[in-house]
Parts: C-alpha cells; sequence; structure tokens
C-alpha cells in the first residue's frame, strides 16, 4: 500500500464528509480510491480472494452507513478505513470459524493477479502470515506490507503504538521460526508446520 | 554473519517482495454492484423511516407527552382524593359505633346497679302464706306501672299509723315503709315492714321523709 500524501488524506477526508451527507459522486470517487487498499488488507490477512471481495463490500457499505462517525481528530481517513476492515474482516472470521474451519483458497496459476506470488517461496511466506495468531497478522500486515506508520496502525488496531511494536516483534520471530521449520519439512507439509507453531505460541 | 541476522534479514527481504507482489492484486471492480446495493439499504433505510414522517413533530409529541403526564398525575390525584375520603368516612363510622356501643355499655351498668322494680316484684313472695312483708312491693293506685328498663330509687318513710291500713298501735305511732321511687320522682310502689319486726316510732311531730 503506498504511502499517501497529505493532500490525498485531506480529500479521503473531505469524501468522507461528503459521503456521510449523501452525496452518492463523493463515495464511488472514495470507493475508486481505497477499495484496492480495503481488498489488499483483508487479502492479506485471509489468502483468500472471495472472502476479500466481500469484505470490500461490506465494508463500503459500513462506510456509507458510519461515514458519519468519522473524526479527523482522532485519525486519518485510511486509518478509519482500515479499521472498519479489520472489524469486517474479525468478524467474518469469527463467524466463518463457527461454521468450521475452512482451508483458505491456495493461490494458483490462473489467477492473473497472483501470478506475481506464483514463486514458491512467496507463497509459503503468505501462507505463514495467514496462520498467524490474529493480533500479530494484523500487526504484520499493517505495518510490514500496508506500511502503515506505528501510529496509524495503532489507530486501525485500536491499542497504544507500544503494543503494534511488540506484537510486530512477535509476529516477526512467529513468521521467521514456522518459516525455518518449513524449509526443513518435506513440500506440502508447511501448513502444517505453520500450524504447529502457532499452537505453541498461542 | 550469524543465522538469526540472516533470517531477519531473509525475512525482510522475502516481506518487501511480498508488499511488491501484492501492490498487483487489484479489487474486482464491483462498483456496479456496490452501488445498488447502497441503493437497496438506502430504499430499505427510507421505508423504515417513513412511518417517522407521519409522526407529528417534536414539539408537538413533547406537547402530547407533557398532556398526558398531566392527565395521568390528575388521575392519580382523584384517586388519592377519593381514597382519603372512604378512609376519613370509615374512621368516623367507627368512632360513631364505638361511641354508641361504650354509651350502651355505660346505661347497662348504671341499669344493673340500680335495683330494677321487675327485679324486686319478681323477688316477691308469690303465696299470702309466704308473704313477707319486708320485701313484697306492691304498685301504688293510679301510679304508672312499672317498666324493666326503668331505674328505681329506693326511699324510707315514716307513716302514721292512723292512717295505715295494718291497724292503729297509738294515737302517734308510726310504722316504716319503703317507697320505690322512680326517674319521674313520683312513688310507683310501696313496702311494708313487718308490724312485728319492724320498730314502731311514737312520733313526737308530724310525719317526715327520710331518703336512705
Amino acid at each position: 500500500m503506498p504511502s499517501q500524501t497529505p493532500a490525498q488524506e485531506s480529500t479521503d477526508a473531505a469524501l468522507l464528509v461528503e459521503a456521510a451527507a449523501g452525496r452518492e459522486a463523493a463515495f464511488v470517487e472514495l470507493y475508486r480510491r481505497r477499495r484496492d487498499d480495503v481488498y489488499r488488507f483483508a487479502y492479506s490477512l485471509t489468502r483468500s480472494r472471495a472472502f476479500a471481495q466481500d469484505a470490500t463490500q461490506e465494508v463500503f457499505l459500513k462506510v456509507l452507513e458510519n461515514a458519519g462517525r468519522f473524526d479527523a481528530a482522532k485519525g486519518t481517513a485510511r486509518a478509519w478505513l482500515l479499521g472498519c476492515a479489520r472489524h469486517v474482516v474479525i468478524d467474518r472470521l469469527r463467524a466463518e470459524n463457527r461454521r468450521g474451519d475452512e482451508v483458505p483458497e491456495q493461490a494458483t496459476a490462473a489467477d492473473h493477479e497472483l501470478r506475481v506470488l506464483n514463486e514458491q517461496r512467496l507463497v509459503r511466506l503468505h501462507a505463514a502470515i495467514a496462520a498467524l495468531p490474529l493480533e500479530y497478522r494484523e500487526a504484520l500486515v499493517l505495518c510490514e506490507l500496508a506500511e502503515l506508520p506505528y501510529a496509524e496502525a495503532a489507530a486501525v488496531i485500536d491499542c497504544p503504538v507500544g503494543t503494534v511494536r511488540s506484537r510486530l516483534h512477535r509476529a516477526r520471530g512467529l513468521l521467521s521460526s514456522s518459516l525455518r521449520a518449513a524449509e526443513r519439512e518435506p513440500e506440502g507439509d508447511s501448513e502444517r508446520v505453520v500450524m504447529k507453531a502457532t499452537e505453541v505460541c498461542s | 554473519m550469524s543465522d538469526p541476522i540472516r533470517h531477519e534479514e531473509s525475512l525482510s527481504a522475502d516481506l518487501g517482495a511480498l508488499r511488491s507482489a501484492l501492490l498487483e492484486v487489484r479489487a474486482p471492480d464491483d462498483e456496479a454492484a456496490l452501488l445498488s446495493a447502497t441503493r437497496a439499504r438506502a430504499a430499505a433505510r427510507a421505508a423504515t423511516d417513513a412511518p417517522s414522517a407521519v409522526r407529528p413533530p417534536t414539539l408537538g409529541r413533547v406537547r402530547i407527552a407533557h398532556r398526558t403526564r398531566a392527565l395521568a398525575l390528575a388521575a392519580a390525584a382523584v384517586v388519592a382524593g377519593v381514597a382519603v375520603l372512604v378512609a376519613v368516612r370509615a374512621e368516623w363510622l367507627l368512632r360513631a359505633e364505638r361511641a354508641e356501643r361504650a354509651q350502651r355499655a355505660e346505661r347497662a351498668e348504671r341499669v344493673a346497679a340500680s335495683p330494677r322494680a321487675s327485679d324486686a316484684v319478681a323477688a316477691a313472695p308469690v303465696t299470702a302464706g309466704a308473704l313477707d312483708a319486708r320485701q313484697a312491693f306492691r304498685p301504688i293506685a293510679f301510679s304508672r306501672g312499672l317498666s324493666a328498663s326503668e331505674s328505681y330509687s329506693v326511699v324510707r318513710v315514716r307513716l302514721e299509723l292512723a292512717s295505715s291500713p295494718l291497724g292503729a298501735r297509738g294515737p302517734n305511732a308510726s310504722i316504716e315503709a319503703d317507697l320505690l321511687v322512680g326517674e319521674d320522682g313520683l312513688a310507683h310502689a310501696i313496702r311494708f315492714d313487718s308490724a312485728d319486726t319492724l320498730p314502731v316510732y311514737a312520733a313526737p311531730g308530724p310525719i317526715s321523709g327520710e331518703r336512705r
């Protein structure tokens, strides 16, 4: 996720305010600008395109309903949007856990957008990230993949900056150890090894 | 380079590569679906909010609420007033009944304390042979009859024997008798003492009555 300029941020905030006032054009503009960010965030957390697509729709529907609650003094518009996305993802993950653990989709060579991910190493890395406990996973995705500053990530997660730092550190440690273990395991057992690592750590 | 550092650097490099790869990931263009969904939700919300448009304005609702509250308070006050009146009335009736009962009891006590003519008459001997003159009250002619509910006083008097039916014992001889005097102050019955047992006075002066 590319970092944004102050002008972009002020525009996002203005679009949110206008969307809250019921202007559909502002809402559409905000959606066009930020849908990829939300989608990537959801995809990074879950490694499921269908999940990320549904979550993105739901996030923007919630944005339309709750745009009036946005407070620029509490954080940026992007942080507010990702905070909404985080809530949606967590709710959906919980709902899916209630139904039974579903195996996340595997990236296939047929996916045009994911061709670059076909490199086995990156696939393993993403699988290991998706298998991390949620609190470490979201810190890693926000800070490492979405490149949010710590303060902004703390606003998204709604916790102190120090907590974000410690979670990120812990997430990197878990990730590193699980990847090393996966390298030692035969091909195809990486998922199982990552799960073992998370079980030990959680 | 030590292993941990190498692993950290490797991880950072991998994360950078994943980050770059994810930048290529684009959200599918669901704009049309999203807009139709938002419009459907807006329509549903408008339908839900529609009844509120029919409602009276806020100020009117406040007035209605005030009026309803005032009516409720008035009704409560009326109920409370009626309850107090009923309680007062019940207390008054209770007191009146108590007073009446006390009065009745007092009257009964008074009657019980005074000798009753009926008792006295009932106590009189029935047969002439067993007549005890000390206890036999006889009704005085032309006087009002004795009543069981009336109280009487017994007054002892001395009568000249000349005027007594018991006969003369001397020119100035007298005999004692009990008069049953009613509440009206009139004598209703008389009882003569026996000549054998009662002392006979020779009254020096005129006959005088002495209340006992």
